[in-house]
């Protein structure tokens, strides 16, 4: 699959999966590549990434096993980020879909 | 690649950062590969499937608005700068180290100067949020205030209601009452001034001490032999001058022990409470409540206990609420940012 459709849907699906629950990188890491097939490491960056724009806040936690884990909490501009993406998103495949099927109907 | 040599490439590729960030950045990545470790996979698969640390490193910088190829260009130059330095040097590749040696510097100074403005931003957001709790916390409290007076303005009014109708509202028991409480302010009023009578000697006792042992001490410097007078007079000094202190803050700050008043209502008050019990709990629990509110809000903020479920749904309604705010300001803020 061209990598340059999944960048733009990862941060998607990232702030989907988030916003169902609180999860930590490696959970959040597992239930992504469930979706999409993808880089596993990208996903650290991409966190980071929406941390830093306060789309998500972090709070650590402690595990049975291990050191504690740093959970990821959707943040109300968060929300409000993941409805633009998810509007634009069906916006977009609809658009799409429909010039497809024009086509095949030509 | 073992996990240790990829986490040091990814260090080594991230050393613009600055300390805590890359510490950040690395936890993650060392406790993604235990997981994976955990979960039954080999090490090196595990390092294999997070890809080229060169390429997470470049995204991460990205993150950060770093150019990933400036970052790693000023780490070749620190490298041929160190191998150069093996070499002989002729003036044109001293110049050139020169050169290579500004642009580093320079280098640094922006690196340094993005991180700085990248923190500071984030330190004025968390300053502006915390803001924004204290005042909630603060105008809670000033409304619990403000009920817990209406309280007791209303449970005095029900004691006097109370008092008056156990006396029978006679006016001869009524006098009575009125009389002890002048007696009893007349005795403490005498006993005082007895106290304050008593404090006047024993000042004026220090004072003289102060001056005798002036006088001591010049005696002292011209070479009597009175060391043990002055240091008694020292301890007389200060003795007389604590025993004073005590004595005057008897007399000045007996006013707020004074029971006297509050001792005789106590049994009516309890009565008025008990009589008022259903009004004046539920107001109570209110209050408790509002309290937790407020003690569960900042307890939000630090960030602990913040994913323990039913409880924390009401309060990241509340927390929302206030980053709605937020976010539009932040939102604001951003896409003025790139004009500029």
């Amino acid at each position: 699959m061209n990598p340059q459709f999944k960048k733009g849907v990862l941060e998607m699906i990232v702030l989907v999966a988030v916003s169902r629950r609180d999860m930590y990188g490696y959970e959040l890491v597992s239930e992504v590549s469930r979706v999409i097939d993808v880089n596993e490491g990208t996903i650290y960056p991409l966190l980071k990434r929406l941390t830093n724009e306060h789309y998500f806040e972090t709070y650590l936690r402690e595990s049975s096993e291990g050191p504690p884990r740093k959970y990821y909490h959707l943040t109300a501009s968060g929300v409000l980020y993941r409805e633009k993406l998810v509007a634009e998103w069906n916006g977009f495949w609809k658009n799409v879909n429909n010039y497809l099927e024009g086509d095949a109907n030509e | 690649m073992s996990k240790e040599e990829f986490l040091q490439e990814l260090e080594r590729k991230l050393h613009v950062l600055n300390e805590q960030e890359r510490r950040d950045v690395l936890e993650d990545y060392a406790q993604h590969i235990d997981l994976k470790i955990r979960s039954g996979q080999a090490e090196e698969e595990a390092v294999h499937s997070l890809g080229d640390p060169g390429e997470l490193a470049a995204e991460l910088l990205d993150v950060y608005h770093i150019n990933s190829e400036y970052a790693s260009d000023s780490h070749a130059a620190e490298n041929a700068g160190g191998g150069s330095r093996d070499g002989k040097d002729g003036p044109a590749r001293k110049a050139r180290r020169k050169i290579r040696l500004a642009g580093k510097l320079r280098e640094k100074i922006t690196a340094s100067s993005l991180e700085d403005r990248e923190q500071k931003k984030a330190i004025r957001m968390q300053k502006k949020e915390e803001r924004k709790v204290k005042t909630e916390a603060r105008i809670q409290v000033r409304k619990e205030k403000i009920r817990k007076a209406r309280m007791r303005k209303e449970r005095k009014r029900m004691d006097r209601n109370q008092r008056e109708y156990r006396s029978g509202g006679t006016i001869v028991s009524r006098a009575l009452a009125r009389l002890g409480s002048l007696i009893w302010a007349c005795i403490l009023f005498c006993w005082k001034a007895c106290l304050f009578a008593a404090a006047l000697p024993v000042m004026l006792l220090g004072a003289f001490c102060l001056f005798m042992g002036g006088v001591v001490l010049v005696l002292l410097l011209q070479g009597y032999p009175l060391v043990g007078v002055g240091i008694g007079t020292l301890g007389l000094t200060i003795s007389s001058f604590g025993l004073t202190a005590l004595i005057l803050s008897w007399v000045f700050t007996g006013k707020k022990n004074r029971p006297a008043g509050a001792a005789g209502n106590r049994e009516t008050a309890y009565t008025a409470v008990r009589e008022t019990t259903a009004e004046a709990r539920q107001a109570e629990y209110f209050a408790a409540g509002t309290a937790v509110g407020a003690a569960g809000k900042t307890a939000g903020e630090k960030e602990q206990d913040r994913a323990e479920t039913s409880v924390s749904a009401s309060q990241r309604t509340e927390q929302s609420a206030l980053q709605l705010d937020d976010a539009q300001k932040f939102a604001e803020k951003t896409t003025d940012e790139p004009q500029n």
